[in-house]
């Protein structure tokens, strides 16, 4: 089995139009995958910046993952969401990247949109009154067929910082190249 | 009867929810009746009854003596569901001392060897000792001879249809020396017989067969008996042990069975003695009884009421069919040559195969079943049973002289089925559960299939344990190629709302592989999703992954190009669709990647101005073919000649793309077993500079030993293939 260690952290979130962000994420992984150490889905704390449009979430990342496969490769799958000051929150942000596919220091930013309002109602609410259109379920996020006819809005990026460290792929014949 | 059963067949669909590997098929098989070749209604003359026949009128069978045939014709004396057994069983006595195999129902014919007059039959025997107290011992001979018949009559009805002089006094003391002869026709062939007994006999075949379990034939169990060598593979191997287990089988079946003839032979002898010495006590002892079964007057009268059952029993091993290789398998480690014809496009497609045979004379297809992996479906032709004793199959052999037999099967699905919640249960007591199985023994006196069934499951749990050891290699000889995709951003299009479609384009030569965890149903061509109000000035981030696993071959050439076109689409709030633009990216499987993120330029036609009319107010999307275009080895050099003036051919730049491409490789390494071992202590001992050191040393090794292996395996292969070339030509 070869291994892979993932370390780093969830830097921030810039060009959100919300300023108040928490993040959830989650790594997903195929079949072959097993979790050895850590935890492979989290959520930030509530974060903002006073003076720029970020949120700061330095959410730390350690995961220690064993592979019988190269399919499946895993990919971190984020969720960025706005609170108001009623304590209300809503998604603001999907996205998901694959974890680079060489070992070493990389820096990713994960391009994030949300689910576009279906009608002048729903934006006049989502507007004034908070709150937006989220998926049902994640797998939306990742099926390809007729994806066209989801409707999305641009939204900001998270940046994500990884150090990565595989171990005894080569003995499988595998090349990072 | 055999319309119905016909039209019973159909193909049962099953989805798997669990592992494939614990799928069990419970199959049971017994001849039912066979058509002798049919007499010529030529008249034989009188029956033989010239000596008694004016004193006593010929008996029912006296009057059919002659007549061998035992067709049932109608459908309602096979009734449905389990009442079938009940005419089955009423058509061959079998004892009930055969367990599963045998019948629960026993019929007992009576009839006599010589004739004697009616009043003996009519008169109870204790008034008739009364009356003829001078004839008892005379009586008492014949009671004796009464009860040998009755054990005799239970051998199969057809037994009937012997003549009646051929039954003479010395053919029935060798029928009673052999308890194991049947009157099953010789026209079915001796060896058919010899190696099936049982089965000729009457009793039913019950084989228990496992997901892609394997069963010896004839022709199979003697090509693995000789010893493949060392040069030979592991399911080689593996079989060359299993079909030595199976010969031992039999030879401890024959000596058991040389055991109990001389046994018998022993008691016959000193029944003799003990005849002349208890003759006077017989009368008593010996009266038959109400509820007294022909086995146990079998036994009474030869004295030998102290033996075990089992020993006396026809049959005394109910699961005879492995052993006798009555029922073979064909799975998907077997070579192409034994599989059926549209086995090869059936694997082609994925599904896993197995096929349930049973030499009847001639091998005969009883069961296909195939899995497909990729859905989780299990398709089985015919269907299951409700109940494997319901025999709902019928299967005809005819030979070429005329005498054609009868089979019924029936097989159920018998899985060992487990509840949710012990399941669960499992998971959180693995340790427990590890314990426990490990505990689990066979009983003292395990017969020798239950302890090969034992071992089995055991192997078989170990394997399933240990497969998440192993990574995944490619194929032999082949390349394993994971691209990772992503579309991030697009900007400075003409329009906004705007989505990208695209299609990739393999190399020749190579394999799209699919992952089963993948929700992408084809990452050759798609779409991503609509970016509303961006895509002009406006970035759009469409933030799009896929991943795609290619196999190619191993001098696959880097200029062999893997090619993705990309098309992006505007739709505006009229639906009308717009082309924003066309871009292309292309890089060879094998060679390294330079960089990690590309910008792609995207162009569309320029058209005339009537297309610019046409585009603004009508929308829609022209057809281009941008796969040419893009193709730089094109025949066509006007599409790219830059000096050409016609506008018609002329492109202009609109926006970008940005895509993130990632790729891993992955060569085909033999992992030998010295490498799974030193695998195995790395992973609880820490690693040091002198493991690194070791593994490389073994890779090296490894990577040497593969060229012999592979040439090993191909010399084993050739001289499989060669081999069952010859048993063909001979058997031909």
């Amino acid at each position: 089995m070869a291994e892979v260690h993932i370390i780093g952290q969830i830097l921030k979130a810039v060009d959100f139009a919300e300023p108040h962000l928490y993040c959830k994420w989650c790594l997903q992984s195929g079949n072959a995958w097993r979790l050895v150490q850590g935890e492979v889905q989290g959520q930030s704390p509530v974060a903002s910046h006073r003076l720029q449009n970020c949120s700061d979430f330095v959410q730390p990342l350690d995961i220690h993952l064993s592979s019988a496969a190269i399919q499946g490769w895993p990919r971190l799958l984020v969720e960025v969401y706005a609170v108001n000051v009623l304590q209300q929150s809503w998604p603001v942000g999907y996205g998901f990247a694959h974890i680079p596919t060489t070992p070493g220091a990389h820096r990713l930013e994960i391009a994030t949109w949300k689910v576009a309002p279906s009608g002048w109602w729903q934006s006049l609410r989502e507007r004034f009154g908070g709150g937006g259109a989220a998926l049902s379920k994640t797998d939306l996020l990742f099926s390809g067929v007729e994806r066209y006819k989801l409707q999305t809005l641009t939204s900001g990026k998270v940046i994500v910082d990884l150090k990565l460290i595989f171990r005894r792929f080569e003995d499988y014949g595998v090349e990072f190249k | 009867m055999m319309h119905k059963g016909k039209d019973m067949k159909r193909t049962g669909v099953y989805r798997v929810s669990g592992n494939i590997g614990d799928f069990q098929l419970l199959l049971k098989l017994r001849h039912i009746s066979e058509w002798l070749p049919v007499p010529k209604f030529e008249y034989n003359g009188a029956p033989n009854t010239a000596v008694h026949g004016e004193q006593y009128p010929e008996t029912e069978e006296d009057r059919w003596s002659d007549c061998f045939i035992h067709v049932p014709q109608d459908d309602e004396v096979y009734g449905s569901g389990k009442n079938r057994i009940g005419y089955y069983g009423s058509y061959y006595s079998v004892p009930s001392g055969t367990g599963s195999a045998g019948n629960p129902v026993t019929s007992i014919v009576r009839r006599r060897k010589s004739p004697r007059p009616p009043k003996a039959i009519e008169a109870p025997p204790e008034e008739q000792a009364q009356e003829n107290p001078q004839e008892e011992a005379h009586t008492e001979e014949e009671d004796d001879e009464e009860e040998e018949e009755e054990v005799k009559k239970e051998l199969p009805a057809i037994k009937a249809a012997v003549p009646q002089q051929e039954a003479s006094h010395d053919s029935q003391e060798a029928i009673y020396q052999d308890p194991q002869r049947s009157t099953f026709s010789e026209t079915g062939g001796d060896l058919f017989y010899e190696r099936n007994r049982e089965l000729c006999n009457g009793a039913m075949a019950s084989i228990r067969i496992s997901w892609q379990q394997k069963y010896f034939s004839h022709t199979e169990l003697q090509r693995h008996l000789t010893d493949p060598g060392a040069c030979a593979s592991k399911t080689q191997k593996r079989y060359h042990n299993w079909a030595v287990e199976t010969l031992e089988l039999q030879q401890l079946h024959l000596q058991k069975l040389e055991a109990q003839r001389e046994r018998n032979h022993e008691k016959e002898q000193d029944l003799e003695r003990v005849r002349v010495r208890r003759k006077p006590r017989k009368t008593r002892t010996l009266r038959p009884r109400p509820g007294v079964t022909a086995l146990s007057t079998m036994l009474v009268s030869n004295g030998l009421s102290s033996a075990n059952m089992s020993e006396v029993s026809l049959v005394d091993d109910p699961l005879f069919a492995a052993r006798t290789c009555l029922i073979h398998t064909v799975v998907d480690g077997d070579s192409e040559e034994l599989l059926p014809r549209e086995a090869h496009d059936l694997k082609a497609q994925g599904y896993q195969l197995m096929y349930v045979y049973a030499d009847l004379q001639q091998d005969t297809l009883l069961v296909s079943i195939r899995y497909d992996p990729a859905q989780g479906l299990l398709y089985v032709y015919p269907d299951f049973s409700s109940s494997a004793l319901d025999l709902d199959y019928v299967v005809h052999i005819e030979k070429d002289n005329d005498c054609r037999q009868l089979y019924a099967y029936g097989f159920e699905n018998a899985t060992p089925l487990e509840p949710v919640a012990a399941a669960e249960d499992a998971e959180e007591d693995e340790e427990e559960s590890e314990t426990d199985s490990e505990a689990e023994d066979l009983p003292a006196d395990a017969t020798a299939l239950e302890l090969l069934d034992f071992y089995q499951r055991q192997r078989s749990a170990a394997t399933e344990l240990r497969s998440l050891l192993h990574f995944d290699m490619p194929p032999k000889r082949m390349r394993r190629i994971c691209l990772l995709l992503e579309l991030q951003e697009a900007q400075f299009f003409e329009h906004p709302n705007i989505h990208v479609r695209y299609y990739v384009q393999p190399p020749h030569h190579t394999l799209w592989e699919s992952s089963l965890g993948s929700a992408m149903e084809d990452p050759l061509r798609g779409s991503t999703a609509t970016c509303r109000n961006a895509g002009d000035f406006r970035l759009a981030n469409l933030g799009h992954c896929w991943e795609l696993t290619l196999l190619c071959e191993e001098n696959h050439q880097p200029n062999e190009l893997m090619h993705i076109y990309f098309e992006v689409i505007s739709i505006d709030f009229w639906q009308r669709e717009r082309c924003e633009g066309y871009a292309h990216y292309s890089c060879s499987l094998i060679s390294p990647l330079t960089t990690e993120t590309v910008t792609m330029q995207c162009i569309r036609p320029l058209g005339s101005w009537l297309d610019s009319l046409n585009r603004y107010f009508i929308g829609g999307r022209q057809l281009f073919d941008f796969v040419s275009y893009f193709d730089a080895q094109n025949v066509q050099k006007e599409l790219h000649n830059r000096l050409n003036l016609d506008t018609g051919k002329a492109m202009r730049s609109t926006g970008y793309l940005v895509l993130h491409v990632r790729k891993l490789q992955q060569r085909h390494i033999e992992a030998s077993v010295g490498q799974l071992q030193l695998d195995l202590s790395d992973s609880t001992s820490e690693s040091s500079g002198s493991d690194e050191d070791a593994r490389s040393t073994s890779v090296a090794d490894t990577a040497r030993a593969t060229t012999l292996d592979e040439v090993m395996t191909a010399y084993v292969e050739a001289r499989e293939r060669i081999e069952s070339l010859l048993v063909k030509a001979i058997e031909a």
